[in-house]
């Protein structure tokens, strides 16, 4: 079976000609960096079925970073490569295409985002320069599909072209040449669009766009996600689901150990959703009627901000500030990835260029920076007791993931490089790609969240059944009470904390916890462990030496802060 | 012809142009902003800068870049005195 590459220059849309070719949903933003690994993906052109892939971003062949020496590895396992080029940079990314010109593979060139070149007075002779490359070359509009069918059926006129190998200088002297002959730019007018790029870049309006952007997403988020609970989840869970609940319950015969764990155990005689514990009750409520919303609205608000290309901008505010933590302005790209989930955070933080870099993101990200998940069930939980209390669990792991990241920076050999980055003009999303992916994260949050959830929920019973979990309190009584002044109950809390912090959190809501141990709880359910999911993704990125020492300084911190919350509050 | 001289990129004032005479950095350093398409004889234009040694913003041809302070300095540029 043949295997088509698709290469190019980061942020020039590979990924949605990805999505086009193969109908396979990957995430695509507005800025460089958004595949870091490479996905597969199928198409048939006739009756031959083809492997497309998706592979990350690159300047050059010569790698700088992670993600480059992804694609350069990719290179050698590919038999064509279809060169996504971005018409609005010529120049910059004519020097891929010639690198990849000189290496023995067929080459076919998409000119992507033709719309924008074309509304920016950008010509660029298609006839002169495929005659110049001796490779076919086909404009596309991948966002729209223009371009799409012709580059397709043009796939089998891709071309070895052997250039003979040149020198850095060498191409670029003759990449002048080029440009000078195929592209004509005509003057254009200053838009709202520049006024506004400009704004958001400068302190002195940036700052302030900035924190509105911040404040603006929380209300979003809150708003839509307590709109969809109110009066969407939870009619359908109390007045559809629990009817028939009831009804599977009295076939379990209404009580005993079976129907407790699947059910869960009723009170007053009913289900209660949030205390009843059961698989097919709590299990299910959690993720769906308390997490699912805010997770929605966290990747609208997000998928958003990706899309129009805001993040490059945020990286270019806080570069001084992420100094201090070793890390510069382009890491908190991964870190707001963070805030919607830390697994695909964690895999952003390739785009950095070292493994010093890499750990402390990392790890300022798993100890710091709460997933959408534990941030509905801190607000749903915590959120009951008063606003300020929310403040006090998201001001602690704030303070926590900064002062880590300084003291990191101090303690670990090295420096930190400086950011490098290309900021990609605002875009403004169509609807239909935002819905995508959209869907596309949503699904994967369920196919990951629910399996989990119900496991947790399982062993819950199993260990509590079996008495276990009281073996566990009384071993760890020491440190539940002594220094987190949390009753000996809330250590199987923290025990299926590794499986999913979610689950854990809504498991402190039955232990009649005051709102101060609620606060500690919470902080310390945030910041002692990664989840399963992230475990995993930790020990591949950083490796078990560099996991082990991560997941070392998680549980110090916890119960450190967890300790000082307790003397302080 | 007018006379010239050389300056880094963080003394370029925001919306000045010049031309890139000379990167003075490591081959990584220059490998990176080359990358870019940051290279000698190119016209860059400053857009903005971030104080306290924060990043420069730059335009090189149609590509708009944030580099780091320290970066930036080792970007030599000829500036026409006006």
């Amino acid at each position: 079976m043949k295997r088509v590459l698709l290469m190019g220059n980061p942020n020039v849309g590979k990924s949605v000609v990805f999505s086009r070719l193969t109908g396979v949903n990957v995430v695509s933003s507005n800025y460089p960096g958004t595949t870091v690994g490479y996905t597969r993906g199928h198409m048939h052109i006739g009756s031959e079925r083809v492997e497309i892939v998706d592979v990350p971003g690159a300047y050059t062949l010569d790698p700088t970073c992670k993600a480059e020496e992804v694609a350069v590895e990719m290179l050698l396992e590919g038999d064509l490569v279809m060169n996504i080029v971005d018409a609005t940079n010529l120049e910059r990314n004519l020097f891929l295409t010639l690198q990849l010109l000189e290496k023995d593979i067929p080459l076919l060139l998409a000119l992507n985002i033709w719309d924008e070149a074309r509304h920016r007075g950008i010509h660029i002779d298609v006839e002169k320069l495929e005659a110049i490359l001796g490779v076919p070359i086909v404009p596309t509009v991948a966002v729209s599909g223009e371009g799409i069918k012709e580059l397709v059926s043009r796939l089998p006129e891709a071309r070895v072209a052997r250039r003979p190998s040149a020198t850095s200088d060498e191409l670029w002297s003759e990449i002048g040449r080029i440009t000078a002959e195929v592209q004509t730019i005509t003057h254009r007018h200053h838009t709202w669009r520049d006024r506004f790029e400009e704004a958001s870049i400068k302190p002195i309006t940036g700052i302030p766009i900035a924190l509105t952007m911040i404040l603006l997403v929380f209300t979003f988020v809150r708003l839509v996600g307590e709109g969809l609970i109110a009066y969407l989840f939870e009619p359908l869970f109390h007045d559809v689901y629990a009817p028939l609940l009831m009804k599977i319950g009295s076939l379990l015969g209404s009580g005993g150990i079976v129907h407790d764990v699947v059910v869960g155990t009723l009170i007053d005689g009913r289900i209660d959703f949030e205390l009843s514990f059961g698989v097919l009750s709590t299990g299910l409520f959690v993720p769906l009627g308390i997490v699912l919303p805010y997770v929605f609205a966290f990747y609208f608000a997000l998928g958003f901000l990706e899309d129009l290309g805001y993040l490059p901008r945020l990286a270019v505010l806080t570069d001084n500030f992420m100094h201090r933590l070793g890390l510069h302005g382009y890491a908190i790209i991964p870190n707001v990835l963070g805030l919607g989930c830390n697994v695909p955070g964690i895999l952003a933080t390739r785009i950095l260029e070292s493994k010093r870099e890499r750990f402390i993101a990392a790890t300022i990200m798993a100890i710091g920076v709460p997933c959408a998940a534990l941030q509905a069930m801190i607000l749903g939980l915590v959120g009951e007791r008063g606003v300020r209390y929310v403040a006090v669990v998201y001001g602690t792991l704030f303070l926590v993931w900064f002062l880590l990241g300084f003291i990191l920076n101090r303690v670990l050999k090295g420096f930190s490089p400086e950011i490098l980055t290309e900021i990609p003009p605002y875009r403004f999303p169509p609807f239909r790609i935002l819905l995508r992916k959209l869907w596309y994260r949503l699904s994967n949050f369920l196919r990951e969240a629910i399996p989990f959830v119900l496991l947790g929920v399982l062993l819950i019973n199993v260990l509590f059944v079996f008495k276990i979990m009281n073996a566990i309190a009384t071993l760890t009584a020491p440190v539940i009470r002594g220094i987190f002044g949390l009753p000996e109950e809330a250590i199987s809390v923290l025990v299926i904390g590794f499986l999913r912090k979610d689950i854990a959190v809504g498991m402190l809501g039955p232990l009649n916890l005051s709102t101060k141990q609620l606060v500690v709880g919470t902080t310390v359910l945030s910041i002692y462990f990664p989840c399963a999911a992230t475990f995993i993704i930790l020990l591949k990125e950083l490796g078990l030496r560099g996991m082990l020492r991560s997941a070392g300084i998680m549980i110090l911190v916890a119960i450190t802060v967890g300790g000082l919350l307790n003397l302080i509050l | 012809m007018s006379p010239t001289r050389y300056i880094s990129l963080p003394h370029l004032r925001v919306g000045q142009s010049g031309t890139v005479k000379e990167i003075t950095g490591g081959s990584g350093v220059v490998k990176k902003l080359t990358a870019l398409g940051l290279r000698p004889g190119q016209i860059v234009t400053k857009r903005d800068s971030v104080f306290t040694r924060g990043p420069v913003v730059l335009k090189v041809n149609n590509t708009q870049m944030a580099i780091g302070y320290g970066m930036a300095q080792k970007v030599l540029v000829e500036v026409e005195e006006e």
